[in-house]
């Protein structure tokens, strides 16, 4: 080996540092770099956590986070014995586990499809497109699915016409709204949540794919080995982040899309928290549930990371 | 080597720093809002500082008592009135008016329509209230704002407004609406004369009962409208018919809200009943869906739902406009009776394209059998303004007398003009630009020779584009003297009025008002009813009702009262009774 | 490259264009609809279900000329056009930056990484923000839509797995060379990220086009600086009012209000749909650029 490679690898076995005083004098460039970033998530994230102390009290405004009463637990025991709890705690895990799986698959197969268009002329096209539902507001694209599903809307129509299921407003029974809100979500969203693997993808190296090609591998092979593994990391990292957000179903959309006559399905946990604060401003509790979703969502992440570490080797942390 | 390394390491130094930067100057710049919008309006109000020099030579007719010499700043938070004229309440004309009369300045701050509830929350977390705030979107407890010493007692403040307690003399009902049950009030609202109107209540199209009878339109009633429930009866299988004649897949003889009931008991009222809260007889305090009556009402509707009399798909509608349901239907010639605005009636909903020529005329809600017209709930159920914005005086304020002075002629004759209809040509003061850049320069209003009021013919209440809110002062709280411009209302207009509003006059009944109770009532209420579930059930089990979900059978009903039971019913409406004997004792 | 094509690739071809397209279509109606909606005749529009082919009824530039001839729209563009840029220039080189340092392995790699992401997860609420913006004075300041809001975990977490993407040979050259992290970063490792970068940059500026709750709170006072999206909202009715006046309720339920709207939802969302494709060719067109084999 020569002289400048032995110290490069002599160099790199110094960067993981075995002690702190070789670690900083070999990043202290890096640690200065990062140092905004870090006075910007002490000050804008972690300083007001403060208020999570709100979870723990009857907090009221005007009496501010030191004059509110302490509750302690109060908060989360009402919120765990309301009467609808199992329901709003299956409707949330079925809605967001449905939205994350069907979503995430939905959004690589998309990609993977995508990338086999060679003619960059529908491509091009394809994904703006796709890309555009995002763009309109949840309000329109709510009044929308709630036209179509009516008893003589086009896609009730349809599904009468292909699958001869009895004729009546789809958002009426509760068995349809999984659905509806999944597919709803797809429209909306796919485009989007698409992006992150289509630009993972213009990462790969056009000469790694060439030489596979020539190697005889065949287009399933090669979106296998090659494809997907490009963009593994990426995939491992949204589905990490994608888990720790399990609990939060995002109220606006169903607020929207849903009614009285379904809430056996439709109503979640954030649905719940937004009726109950219809007659008064009832801040510790919604406190308290956003604090139960952050320590589930915290506990899901960890874990899934972990198992990820293990499986795929690739891990945010 | 080692140079360039150098430099490279001094140039990661230096943008390190370049991006603490900005926190540091946001750090520094203590932007402060009230100091820009200060600094603009002390310099609009340096000219009329001149003029106003010396306020008492102007006339006697300012309030005794308080130096008006000194020029002070009020602040103002209320709800947000954007409009196309001007860009803040600051520049309304009647609050020019009022700061030139009183050598005053007023400051407003309007959150953004719709965010209400987080301003309100942030203005009192932070602590930076404004003088005075209005109160509509607080949805907390009152009582405690003043316990917290957030908020003052009007009451202490009476012997500056003799206005005020001329009207309150003359209305005891309005006395008990200010009073809470100790005798302190912390709210001045809108006191509103001859106060019977509304902008939307049920309509119907007429032109289709004259068409299907042939111009022959025989309610079993024997009036002329509809009155009760067999007249609906009568008339719903007329427009089912209609439509399905014209070949309408999609059609709805009576189209009502996703909730299964109209919000202001139409329909629900027919058999006694306030639909999904509290209500009171000037005695007792009834809840809706425990009542024979709205057993009686769902009935009925499920009747009519069966017979495909309602639309079908009212339950997914929650996203449509209360007074202008699916439009498509509406105006694609598919709906015979739904909750409407002023603006519908008569033959505005035409198409010109077809031959079909609406008529759509005011409805009243109708009368069950078994039920009288004095069964019915009052449309508005207090004199106070319709709008409901309440305002509440904060510690914050330094003058509260003065402040409370300026209010109080706003309820004086002279002043519920302003609030009513605006400015005279003689008032529009100097500073004001609104009144001229839309041509209102003769004013808002004047008397004609024979001392008629006249409306400016600009304005939408005398046919015109203008919005007449936007240049009156109904912002404010004060006394909003309607009776001049009922006087203009069109005959249209008035025959909708007494449809939609008739019964004010006639029966007792209403909506809960707003009451005060006690710590241990609250407690009580609170451990009773804890999910709020009173308040959201009905609006369940209505539409399960009316769908049929839910049977109807005595069984069906018996196991519904008994979950109301077990809800707390009986806790809470004894809770509120004793608030509202209270109430009826101010 | 040259595909062979075989009977099972066009078959593949077939399906794979056929659902493309098919998608296409159903993610282009609502986007149709509004548009064909905001020229449309406002009487017959509102008869008139489903969703729209074509202009229903006699064309009309009604509603975007009183949308135009708003003053305010204009205001909104200039002030959104600063917050784009602005915004997305700050929050990208900061998110690019905290991906670069969390990538590299140090010593404080991780316990830095377990810090943001603990931040992402959880949030005080709005009171809390408020209140240390407000000390920070951010209150009637346009820098509250610009800094608060920068820092991204999730696009700092994107720009980490890129960077620990590019095979390590790279930076081993450089570092041969005696290149210092910040050149590495610059000259080295951006080029070979570009893709990711667009994609952050793509999320930040549809998010501040979106964006006007911030505003809202903020600036609510500051009529001048307030961003299109808040503009919009406002001209947009509410549907849930309670106790509005008979004008309003004649306004809300007019036919020209409903026109407006559509033209409205058009004014403010189509110069982003716009930028898209041009984004675009950053995303797919990543190709690395010489480097090294093997």
């Amino acid at each position: 080996m020569s002289k400048s490679a032995a110290q490069a690898v002599k160099q790199k076995r110094k960067r993981s540092g075995t002690t702190w005083k070789h670690d900083i004098r070999l990043n202290w460039s890096i640690y200065l770099i990062y140092l905004p970033i870090f006075v910007y998530v002490i000050i804008f994230n972690y300083l007001p956590m403060f208020g999570i102390v709100m979870a723990f009290q009857e907090f009221k405004p005007t009496r501010g986070f030191l004059g509110s009463k302490w509750v302690g637990f109060e908060n989360f025991i009402k919120f765990f014995s309301a009467s609808e709890f199992p329901l709003i705690m299956r409707n949330t895990l079925v809605i967001s586990i449905l939205g994350l799986s069907v979503g995430m698959i939905a959004a690589i197969l998309f990609t993977l499809l995508l990338n086999e268009i060679k003619f960059s002329w529908f491509k091009k096209p394809v994904q703006t497109i796709t890309y555009m539902p995002n763009f309109i507001s949840a309000v329109v694209i709510a009044g929308m699915v709630i036209d179509f599903t009516s008893s003589n809307g086009i896609v009730t129509n349809f599904l009468v016409k292909v699958f001869g299921i009895p004729r009546e407003n789809l958002l009426m029974n509760a068995s349809y709204f999984w659905a509806i809100n999944l597919l709803s979500g797809l429209w909306q969203g796919l485009g989007a949540s698409s992006i992150v693997y289509v630009s993972a993808l213009g990462n790969i190296s056009q000469e790694l794919v060439e030489a596979a090609a020539l190697d005889g591998a065949n287009r399933l092979q090669r979106a296998w080995h090659i494809t997907l593994t490009a963009i593994r990391p990426t995939i491992a990292t949204m589905l990490i982040m994608n888990i720790g957000s399990l609990l939060y179903v995002g109220s606006e959309k169903i607020l929207l899309l849903y009614n009285p006559t379904i809430y056996s399905t439709a109503d979640v946990i954030s649905t719940h928290v937004v009726r109950m604060g219809l007659e008064k401003m009832q801040y510790g509790y919604s406190a308290a549930v956003g604090l139960f979703n952050s320590v589930v969502g915290t506990i899901l992440l960890v874990g899934s990371n972990y198992l990820s570490r293990k499986l795929t080797e690739t891990s945010i942390f | 080597m080692k140079p360039i390394k150098k430099l490279k390491k001094v140039l990661a130094l230096m943008l390190s720093l370049m991006m603490l930067l900005p926190l540091l100057t946001a750090c520094g710049s203590e932007a402060d809002p009230s100091a820009a919008s200060q600094g603009d309006s002390q310099i609009a109000e340096s000219s009329n500082v001149g003029d106003a020099a010396d306020p008492t030579s102007e006339g006697s007719d300012l309030p005794a008592g308080i130096d008006w010499t000194v020029h002070e700043t009020f602040t103002w938070w209320t709800n947000s009135r954007a409009n196309n004229y001007y860009a803040s309440y600051n520049d309304n004309p009647v609050v020019k008016y009022l700061e030139e009369k009183f050598n005053v300045t007023f400051e407003f701050t309007e959150p953004v329509a719709g965010t209400e509830v987080d301003s309100l929350a942030l203005m009192f977390g932070t602590g930076q209230y404004t003088d005075i705030v209005a109160m509509n979107q607080f949805q907390s407890n009152r009582e405690e704002l003043h316990e917290d010493g957030v908020i003052i007692d009007i009451a202490e403040y009476l012997d500056y407004m003799p206005n005020l307690r001329m009207r309150m003399d003359a209305d005891p009902a309005y006395n008990s609406h200010l009073y809470n049950d100790a005798g302190q009030f912390w709210h001045v609202d809108g006191y509103t004369e001859e106060n019977r109107k509304s902008s939307y209540g049920l309509v119907y199209r007429r032109d289709i009962l004259e068409t299907m009878t042939g111009g022959n339109v025989q309610f079993p009633s024997g009036s002329d409208e509809p009155e009760t429930i067999e007249d609906w009866d009568y008339m719903l299988p007329l427009f089912k018919e209609y439509f399905e004649n014209l070949g309408l897949v999609e059609y709805a003889p009576l189209i009502i809200p996703y909730l299964g009931f109209f919000s202001f008991a139409e329909l629900t009222d027919s058999y006694g009943v306030f639909p999904y809260n509290y209500y009171v007889d000037g005695k007792t305090v009834y809840y809706g869906p425990a009542q024979d009556g709205w057993r009686e009402y769902v009935t009925k509707m499920n009747e009519w739902y069966k017979a495909g009399y309602i639309y079908q798909d009212f339950a997914t509608r929650t996203q449509d406009f209360m007074f202008q349901p699916n439009p498509s239907l509406l105006y694609g010639n598919g709906a015979g009776i739904w909750m409407g605005v002023l603006s519908h009636l008569g033959d505005a909903m035409s198409d010109p394209e077809s031959d079909v020529v609406y008529d759509v005329r005011p409805l009243k809600s109708p009368v069950a059998e078994g039920y009288t017209v004095t069964d019915q709930l009052r449309r508005n159920a207090s004199r106070s303004d319709g709008s409901g914005t309440a305002y509440a005086i904060t510690t914050k304020c330094e003058n509260p007398a003065k402040l409370l002075s300026i209010i109080d002629y706003l309820y004086s004759d002279e002043g519920g003009m302003l609030t009513a209809y605006g400015l005279t040509k003689e008032q529009i003061p100097d500073s004001d630009t609104v009144y001229a850049a839309n041509g209102l320069e003769e004013g808002a209003y004047w008397f004609d020779d024979n001392g008629n009021f006249v409306y400016n013919p600009l304005l939408d209440v005398a046919g015109g584009k203008l919005d007449s809110s936007c240049f009156n002062g109904s912002a404010f709280p004060g006394y909003v003297r309607n009776s001049f411009g009922n006087l203009m209302l069109s005959d249209e207009v008035r025959n909708a009025y007494d449809k939609w509003c008739g019964v004010d006059e006639l029966t007792d009944k209403m909506q809960i008002p707003p009451l005060s109770s006690t710590d241990e009532e609250e407690a009580e209420m609170e451990a009773a009813n804890p999910d709020n579930a009173l308040y959201n059930y009905p609006m369940e089990m209505t539409t399960k009702f009316i769908i049929g979900t839910e049977p109807l059978d005595d069984e069906s009903w018996n196991k519904h009262l008994e979950q109301l039971e077990a809800m707390g019913l009986s806790t809470v409406l004894k809770n509120l009774q004793a608030a509202y004997d209270r109430f009826l004792a101010r | 490259m040259i595909e062979k094509l075989t009977p099972s690739r066009v078959i593949f071809n077939i399906i794979n264009y056929g659902i493309l397209t098919l998608l296409s279509l159903v993610c282009i109606a609502p986007v149709w609809h509004v548009l064909m909606a905001s020229f449309s005749d406002p009487r017959t529009m509102m008869a008139t279900p489903g969703l729209f082919k074509w202009i229903v009824g006699k064309p009309t530039l009604e509603g975007y000329r009183i949308v135009l001839n708003n003053p305010s729209i204009l205001t909104g563009y200039r002030n959104t056009l600063f917050y784009v840029v602005a915004a997305t220039l700050f929050s990208v080189v900061m998110n690019i930056i905290g991906g670069f340092a969390l990538s590299r392995k140090t010593k404080l790699k991780k316990p830095l990484t377990i810090m943001l992401i603990f931040s992402m997860m959880f949030s005080g609420g709005l009171i809390p923000s408020y209140m240390v913006n407000m000390k920070l004075g951010f209150v009637g300041n346009p820098l509250a839509l610009i800094i608060p809001g920068a820092i991204n975990g999730f696009h700092i977490i994107l720009m980490m797995n890129a960077f620990n993407q590019v095979s390590s040979s790279y930076e081993e050259s450089a570092k041969l060379d005696g290149a210092g992290p910040l050149t590495i970063l610059v000259s080295i490792l951006l080029p070979l990220v570009k893709a990711t970068v667009a994609v952050i940059v793509m999320f930040m500026v549809v998010q501040q086009w979106n964006s006007w709750f911030t505003a809202s709170i903020y600036l609510s006072s500051r009529r001048d600086l307030w961003p299109l999206q808040l503009f919009m909202r406002e001209i947009l009715v509410q549907n849930d009012t309670k106790m509005i006046s008979a004008a309003e309720a004649a306004s809300a339920a007019s036919l020209v209000n409903n026109l407006v709207k559509h033209c409205v939802t058009v004014v403010g969302t189509l110069p982003i749909l716009l930028l898209y494709p041009f984004a675009q060719k950053y995303f797919v067109k990543g190709i690395t650029l010489g480097g090294v084999k093997g």
